[in-house]
């Protein structure tokens, strides 16, 4: 009965592990379950009619017309004085078989015709996707009715009809998921190993498509039952006699005025039985598309790892400036945690990380993606997103600890006293609005400028950072920006409010190469003009190299070092600051390309190792590194940093 | 802009030549004899040659094409086979009933679909939110003509605020128009209602989470400012095709809504059609959606380049 079943036997053994996971899990929702279970029990009553039903659905009685609900008749008897609950019943075989047969004329149809011309491309594919186009923007309904007066009225027509028009929703399903396959490796190896066309077709691609055209499948079933009844309703469909929910509204309707309780048992079942694959269809959608989160209960437990002491060596500028300026810092973060609920346990994407930023300088965050860099940046303006919190530490700016202050305190610190730029200047800008209008969103906020006198300033800033004809570009749309001239209309944005504190995430990484530097030149000026704090969140210490003062190493949410810039990179004191250098092909280069991974991966946060987090992928771990957390000592967090530093080449 | 409107004013004529020749072809496929269908089984070989003659079925297919399209053209869309009526004159006095009942279902299933879609998708999962959900996955499975009897029942016959069916015109009883149109309309906007508030509401979440959005909490922007001048406008362009299409379900589905309240309007007609295949009313009837169809289409495509700067032909 369900599509799901019909859908298993097509999968191959390589699918079928995949396939298992997602109907295990569709068993697991208690409302899919419920579904399921409706389903079948509706599916059985209509294939036993004729042992459940009271009465024949056609048995006239005409002492009996229009009657109420009775012990005779639970839902009373229609206008010839047949017995309403024997014709609900009943007319789940029409109503469901009618469904049931379309979709899968449909599906069997469309699917084939989609993989076809998927598979041959070009021409055919052009042509057909226009012809699919002009189906689809004409009405169901219409459809059906044309198929219907060329055809002739009743069930076969209407099946039809509906099957023609559901079969569009396969093809482009089909279509979709074969031009994408077809480019993947494997099926080359399949068609270099000598496999059929067919088998390569339907061995190796089709059970790439099952999930969607099983969510397809329920959906559809769901609609076709509605347009049936429809036509149903409307004479066109079933014959007036037969038992079927349509057809039987339609008589409810002619005698709504008399015996008004008529059109409710077969438009609560027509109701009931679409409901039933919309919310199957909607869970299997779910699970089909939400399939990397991560599912409650496989985490090992978190609680394990102690929180490190948040009073970090390095937490005022002095340490780490040169001896002249003894500043506090303006921004000062320590011992900050974020948390995220996963399963029973948080998972602690940010672990008692503290640093402070001086007036002026450049301070870096390095490591890998992952690492925990832009979660520290946005957690600074009270953007971590949901449904992470900050669950420990504090960030200090000008005596006030943003880490506790409401959202209104927070909105007049944004954009004002701290802004952001992000990392992919495309995707940062609104695609609807023009440049214009969002680089005077900070003014707009704080300092209650007129529009006008908020775009005299914002064409000024345009200007200053390097954009040509900066009046005139006011009015353009991101899509008409490159990506360097985006970035730039972004920096005009973030120094609207000349901010004290700019966090910079990844700002040139989207960049080409050399407009990279030119990126960052500027910033660097911009940072003198203003005397701003930055802090420069990166992966690539070509970019530390060039621009920062201090810096700071993170690694699965934790700062594993920190330092002058010159001291960590002349003597790096922990095996992640070393391997991170190794991999990088010239250090000394200033703006060098991306870094080569080192192996493995950033643990995820849910799945932390014992001991020091980074021991599985280091050469120099002990078997005290695998044991107990490593605080942060005197700007390292590794137990052999002394050892390291005496091995130094 | 201009230029947006004239490619797509060209297009709609494309398909609308293409529409009226499969109309055509399609009555020259059915199998039923317009002759016999006018005059009845009775009738004697010559009058049936004479009747053929006057329709002008005795010339080839082609040249019958040819004179229809122009005609059609023109605005003759040629008599009824069964009550001899001119069929535009037909299709005019019956236009104000489907029209206003469209109309009014297209602003309750817009209003009331964006105003739900954005509350929801702002605020996912709060009471609201959740409130809405349900509302529409029940107006997702209810059909809307079952609602309508519902209604009328509730409405018209138990505390008779509405009139059960039939129809006033403007011109005879302004109020009594109006009154007359509500259920309908209540009806008729359910479907289309429950898939713009569900797309709108995916949309508004989709477009919550995104950078941009981001990029305007960091400068500051507060909630109200982010969620109305930028959330909603990015939310909106990617459901305009399916508020469009939706306009067009409302438009075919109105004949669904006519039969339940007996309004005089296209649909009641096509319907009266296509039982007694009555060919050149069925054509001029499905024309004149197809013509309804491609409007929609239009504004949406005038919409959606006022809105993206990206489908604007450069």
């Amino acid at each position: 009965m369900t599509s799901s079943q019909s859908a298993a036997p097509q999968m191959t053994d390589l699918d079928a592990t995949r396939a298992s996971t997602w109907t295990d899990q569709l068993l697991r929702r208690p409302a899919s379950l419920f579904c399921l279970a409706a389903l079948a029990l509706l599916a059985g009553t209509a294939i036993f009619a004729p042992l459940v039903a009271p009465y024949h659905p056609e048995a006239v009685d005409t002492l009996r017309r229009l009657q109420g609900p009775s012990i005779d008749h639970w839902l009373g008897t229609d206008s010839l004085g047949r017995d309403v609950l024997s014709r609900v019943i009943y007319g789940a075989r029409v109503s469901l078989g009618a469904a049931v047969v379309s979709v899968t004329l449909a599906a069997v149809a469309g699917t084939s015709i989609g993989l076809l011309i998927g598979y041959l491309g070009g021409w055919w594919d052009s042509v057909a996707m226009r012809v699919v186009d002009a189906l689809q923007s004409i009405p169901a309904l219409v459809f059906a009715f044309a198929i219907i007066a060329l055809v002739g009225k009743g069930i076969v027509p209407t099946t039809l009809a509906v099957a023609v028009i559901f079969a569009i929703a396969y093809i482009r399903i089909a279509r979709g998921v074969m031009l994408r396959e077809r480019q993947r490796r494997y099926v080359d190896a399949a068609t270099a190993a000598g496999l059929p066309t067919p088998r390569i077709i339907f061995g190796e691609i089709l059970p790439n498509m099952v999930g969607p055209l099983v969510v397809e499948t329920a959906i559809l079933l769901g609609s076709a039952q509605l347009i049936i009844a429809m036509l149903s309703f409307l004479g066109l469909g079933v014959d007036a006699d037969a038992a079927d929910w349509g057809s039987m509204l339609n008589d409810a309707r002619i005698y709504q005025g008399v015996h008004p309780f008529l059109s409710i048992p077969s438009g609560l079942a027509i109701t009931f039985s679409v409901l039933l694959f919309n919310v199957l269809g909607d869970d299997l959608r779910d699970i089909l598309t939400g399939t990397q989160r991560p599912a409650a209960g496989r985490r090992a437990p978190q609680g394990a790892v102690a929180l490190s002491a948040p009073a970090a060596a390095d937490a005022s500028c002095g340490v780490a400036k040169d001896e002249g300026s003894q500043t506090g810092g303006i921004l000062d973060v320590s011992g900050l945690t974020i948390e995220f609920p996963v399963g029973n346990n948080g998972a602690r994407v940010l672990d008692g990380v503290s640093f402070s930023l001086c007036a002026g300088e450049t301070f870096g965050l390095v490591g890998e993606s992952g690492s925990g860099k832009s979660q520290t940046a946005l957690a600074i303006l009270g953007l971590t997103p949901k449904p992470g919190m900050v669950t420990a530490g504090s960030v200090h700016f000008e005596g006030r600890n943003l880490a506790t202050a409401g959202e209104h305190d927070l909105r007049r610190v944004r954009g004002k006293e701290i802004a952001m730029i992000f990392q992919d200047p495309m995707a940062a800008f609104s695609p609807v609005h023009t440049i214009g209008d969002q680089v005077i969103v900070p003014l707009q906020a704080h300092a209650k400028l007129s529009r006008a006198a908020a775009r005299d300033r914002a064409a000024d800033l345009l200007d200053r950072v390097g954009v040509p004809n900066a009046r005139r570009r006011l009015d353009d749309y991101p899509h008409q920006f490159s990506g360097g001239m985006a970035q730039r209309a972004m920096i005009a944005m973030a120094l609207t409010c000349e901010p004290k504190v700019l966090l910079a995430d990844e700002p040139t990484t989207a960049l080409d190469v050399t407009i990279q530097a030119q990126v960052l030149d500027l910033l660097h000026e911009l940072q003198q003009e203003m005397e701003m704090a930055i802090l420069l969140i990166t992966h690539d210490l070509g970019v530390v190299a060039a621009t920062c003062d201090r810096v700071g190493v993170m690694y699965s949410g934790q700062i594993v070092e920190t330092g002058n810039m010159s001291d960590v990179f002349d003597t790096p004191r922990h095996p992640y600051t070393r391997a991170l250098m190794e991999a990088t092909p010239h250090s000394s280069s200033a703006f060098g390309g991306r870094l080569p991974t080192i192996d493995g991966r950033v643990p995820p946060p849910w799945n932390l190792p014992q001991g020091c987090r980074f021991h599985p992928r280091c050469r120099f771990a002990i078997k005290a590194c695998t044991v107990a957390p490593v605080p942060l000592m005197d700007g390292s967090r590794c137990l052999r940093a002394g050892e390291l530093l005496m091995a130094e080449v | 802009m201009r230029k947006l409107i004239v490619n797509r004013l060209a297009a709609s004529f494309g398909v609308l030549f293409l529409v009226s020749t499969l109309l055509f072809f399609m009555a020259e496929l059915s199998p039923i004899d317009p002759v016999t269908l006018s005059l009845g089984d009775s009738a004697t070989p010559e009058q049936e040659a004479m009747k053929r003659a006057e329709l002008g079925l005795d010339r080839p297919a082609l040249t019958r094409y040819a004179k229809w399209l122009g005609q059609a053209a023109g605005g003759d869309l040629g008599r009824s086979y069964l009550h001899g009526h001119d069929v535009a004159n037909e299709l005019m006095r019956r236009l104000p009933v489907t029209l206003a009942l469209c109309l009014g279902a297209m602003a309750i299933a817009l209003v009331v679909g964006l105003t739900a879609g954005i509350a929801g998708g702002l605020q996912p999962g709060s009471i609201a939110d959740r409130v809405i959900t349900l509302v529409v996955s029940l107006g997702l499975a209810l059909p809307g003509f079952w609602l309508g009897l519902l209604l009328a029942m509730a409405f018209a016959v138990h505390l008779r605020w509405f009139p059960v069916i039939g129809y006033t015109p403007l011109s005879v009883d302004p109020l009594a128009w109006m009154r007359g149109l509500v259920l309908p309309c209540v009806g008729l906007s359910i479907h289309a209602f429950s898939v713009i508030a569900r797309q709108v509401r995916g949309a508004v979440i989709e477009a919550s989470a995104s950078t941009y959005v981001q990029t305007m909490r960091a400068a500051g922007a507060s909630s109200r400012t982010i969620a109305f001048r930028f959330v909603v406008k990015n939310a909106i362009v990617p459901v305009l095709s399916v508020i469009g299409l939706q306009m067009a379900v409302i438009v075919s589905a109105s004949v669904v809504m006519e039969h339940v309240f007996a309004l005089p309007g296209i649909g009641s007609m096509l319907l009266e059609a296509i039982v007694t295949n009555d060919m050149p009313l069925l054509q001029g009837g499905v024309l004149l959606v197809a013509c309804f169809v491609l409007a929609i289409n239009l504004v949406v495509d005038i919409f959606l380049g006022a809105l993206d700067p990206r489908a604007r032909p450069a």
